[in-house]
């Protein structure tokens, strides 16, 4: 009886093992949300699927956790460095990437390269520290924008 | 200013030369497709979105041509409808009805529909993809992968996806216990909803954090339908879907979505009783909807091809430097060319050491990376990213199908001649055609197996061989940089070793262990430790317990040609039927050939041996996928 009990508990204990890492991560059960977890992109996936009271009408775009919008225009520049700002760094410190991509659209950069070069020579001014939040990471980047791509800030 | 819906409205207008009656309309494919309606069973009609405020009319949901009537009634009431109105509300139908009413409500002006204009300027979507985010075997609930939809703002679809939104379908739980959420979710007792996310949040979630590749599939449409296709996401906003896992899921309402916009397609009766994500993507592409895909690496898959072309020794210093950060001096001695590539697989691998205090912006852990950082950013090298390329073999468009029948001929000794009957619902086992599904995994839902034998003696008898409701395995190679534990877990009925002839029982099956992959997976080898409980009132106490060592290979000769060998050895809780032993060897040995991606050849034989006294039968068939 031990060893059947001792195998019971192993398969109950693999399951809810797996039921500890349930996220918001896929079809099915799996894209459903728990409460109490805490982590951003669950609290994303809860603010925007929370129907708030807010719009009465229509599609959720995104509520407070998740009010950025994929910008457009200059101005919105800093919802989308807050939302990328690992990979932004990671591609900064290279030279190139997605990330640089999106941004020289944004600026309206005519060169993504020069745009990509000059956002690397400028690392240490765009990052001084690891604390630098995306406000004070983006006006650096304008400050590149304005003399590599010639944007109007 | 990106379009008008306003100047929209007019351009696909086509005034009929006489305006067909509202019963024959409302039967019409498109409008049951707007409102989701299917054929029930005996007769009649109900609409799939359960929630009310989807219809006009107060049946709405059982009945297309009271709801038609209501709709032209309330797209009649007003001139300047305002945000509330219905004409805000459900924008493509009231576009649809006015064409083929033949313009009736040509000058009425929709600009006071301010949130409805200001969601369609906010997406400015051009284009639009269908997104597959890979299976995740170590979430049960998202095995099978997932889809949602992409909808790109420039025509030039070259890195710009971090500018795009996501629309994503899911269910909205609030269930703790993982139990209650498990049941509820394949009984439809969450309700599912459309919602619309910037598309780097789901990037982030699926690649950051879960390690899973995105697949993206660029959807033949015309810049209309892709306005069409914006209208009806804005109408399905408050709609809500009660949410069943299997059939009713993310990939058959996105389905449902692009039906409407393909409106002479027929993409959901294949997926009534289940959509296997994977499945309906194969579907598109048998339809001729959608493009070749372009891939997105999950952290883990960028981080093994980056690493692919360094030597060892580099290799070695990256790690180091990954996991001691302020050892990033090493590359000083390293050529700029060298230390740049050292240093990129460096950060890839602490991002995928930290993902999930990266994803949580834990301030220790980025400050821990900085100086991988500030090295890369000093060294002057600017690689060229690589382009992902030869993705065809991996593409879930090209996987098999998930249904499969089955039909072997067969011999085994002490009995006779057998025939078996096999019908599994989905998905994939490790023998299957390879491409676009599952690399080192197993993920079959409803298997059941039946034979008719012949026996010594007696008369020939017809049986259940086999019936597993799940079977899961994820063998996961042991590598350089990842160490993931192998497991598999099935359960079900089958005939049970050592008692009755016929007579099957219920088990579980599971092992734990670890896995080793040779020449570029073509060799799997799986190390386990196997335990069995079988459940059968032949036994003691109407059970038994097996554990012991599995030994289980796969060879890939080619894509086409697969071999397994699964070899576990069991120690059993009792001994039954004064067999004088309580321990067995299981062997089994299958080869299959694919002649094309839905019709294989297996050769199977099977074994067992308690004491020297051994059972072996051998099985030759035909599988055919659909």
């Amino acid at each position: 009886m031990r060893k059947l009990l001792f195998v019971v508990a192993a398969l109950v204990m693999t399951s809810s093992a797996f039921a500890a890492k349930y996220g918001s991560a896929g079809c099915g059960l799996g894209s459903m949300i728990f409460e109490g977890d805490q982590t951003w992109w669950k609290q994303v996936l809860a603010a925007t699927t929370n129907g708030t009271g807010v719009q009465t009408i229509g599609i959720t775009l995104g509520t407070s956790n998740c009010d950025s919008p994929a910008p457009l225009k200059v101005g919105q520049a800093e919802a989308y460095v807050e939302a990328n700002k690992v990979a932004l760094a990671n591609d900064i410190a290279r030279g190139n990437g997605e990330t640089i991509v999106g941004l020289s659209k944004v600026y309206g950069c005519a060169n993504t390269t020069d745009f990509g070069r000059a956002l690397k020579s400028n690392y240490t001014m765009i990052f001084p520290t690891t604390a630098a939040n995306s406000k004070e990471i983006t006006h650096s980047i304008n400050t590149v924008a304005a003399t590599t791509c010639n944007t109007q800030i | 200013m990106f379009f008008l819906p306003l100047i929209l409205l007019f351009s696909f207008s086509t005034v009929h030369a006489q305006t067909p009656d509202i019963k024959t309309l409302s039967q019409s494919t498109r409008w049951h497709r707007l409102l989701h309606y299917k054929k029930r069973y005996i007769s009649g009609y109900k609409s799939e979105v359960d929630s009310r405020e989807f219809f006009l009319s107060d049946n709405g949901k059982y009945d297309p041509e009271e709801e038609m009537k209501k709709s032209i009634e309330l797209f009649s009431s007003s001139q300047e409808p305002g945000n509330d109105h219905a004409i805000c509300r459900f924008p493509l139908r009231f576009k649809w009805l006015n064409t083929e009413l033949g313009g009736p409500w040509q000058s009425t002006d929709i600009s006071g529909c301010t949130t409805y204009i200001s969601f369609f300027q906010k997406l400015a979507a051009k284009r639009a993809s269908i997104i597959f985010s890979s299976y995740y075997l170590s979430n049960p609930n998202s095995a099978f992968g997932h889809t949602l939809l992409r909808l790109s703002r420039f025509e030039d679809s070259s890195e710009t996806e971090l500018l795009d939104y996501g629309i994503n379908f899911a269910a909205e739980a609030r269930a703790v216990n993982p139990l209650v959420y498990m049941v509820k979710g394949l009984l439809g007792g969450y309700p599912g909803r459309f919602n619309a996310v910037p598309y780097y949040y789901k990037i982030r979630e699926y690649t950051n954090g879960e390690f899973r590749d995105l697949w993206s599939y660029e959807l033949n449409l015309t810049t209309p339908q892709v306005f069409e296709l914006v209208d009806h996401i804005w109408e399905l906003g408050n709609a809500s879907f009660d949410y069943y896992y299997f059939d009713e899921n993310c990939s058959y309402h996105l389905m449902a979505l692009l039906e409407v916009v393909f409106p002479d397609k027929d993409l959901t009766s294949r997926f009534r009783f289940f959509a296997i994500p994977a499945d309906t993507i194969r579907k598109l592409r048998q339809e001729g909807l959608i493009a070749e895909g372009k891939k997105r690496e999950s952290t883990y898959t960028r981080l093994m091809r980056l690493s692919a072309g360094l030597p060892a020794e580099d290799l070695k210093t990256a790690k180091e430097i990954a996991v001691h950060p302020d050892k990033v001096g090493e590359v000083k001695k390293l050529k700029d060319q060298e230390a740049a590539n050292v240093l990129d697989v460096s950060l890839e691998a602490f991002d995928y050491f930290n993902a999930q205090k990266i994803l949580t912006e834990d301030p220790a852990t980025k400050k821990k990376k900085e100086p991988i950082l500030a090295a890369r950013a000093a060294n002057p090298i600017i690689t060229e990213e690589k382009k992902v390329e030869n993705i065809a073999a991996d593409s879930p468009a090209n996987t098999h199908s998930p249904v499969r029948l089955g039909l072997y001929q067969g011999y085994e000794h002490n009995s006779g001649q057998l025939t078996r009957f096999e019908f599994r619902t989905s998905f994939h086992d490790m023998l299957d055609p390879v491409a676009g599904s599952l690399r080192d995994g197993e993920l079959e839902m409803g298997r059941v197996a039946f034979e008719h034998i012949e026996r010594k003696d007696e008369s020939a008898r017809f049986r259940l061989d086999h019936f597993s409701v799940f079977s899961i395995k994820n063998f996961s190679e042991q590598n350089f940089w990842a160490s993931p534990l192998s497991w598999e877990l099935s359960a079900g009925a089958k005939r049970v070793l050592f008692t009755c002839f016929d007579c099957p029982g219920a088990f579980i099956d599971g092992s734990v262990g670890n896995t080793v992959q040779l020449q570029n997976g073509n060799y799997l080898i799986s190390f386990l430790m196997n335990a069995e409980l079988d459940i059968q009132n032949s036994f003691k106490e109407n059970y038994r317990v097996g554990t012991g060592p599995k030994l289980y290979l796969r060879a890939k000769f080619t894509d086409a040609l697969l071999s397994g060998l699964s070899l576990p050895y069991h120690w059993y809780s009792y001994s039954a039927r004064d067999l004088g032993t309580n321990q067995a060897f299981l062997p089994e040995w299958e080869t299959r050939y694919h002649f094309k991606n839905n019709l294989s050849l297996s050769l199977r034989t099977r074994g067992q041996a308690v004491h020297d006294i051994w059972t072996i039968r051998g099985e030759l068939g035909l599988q055919y996928f659909y």
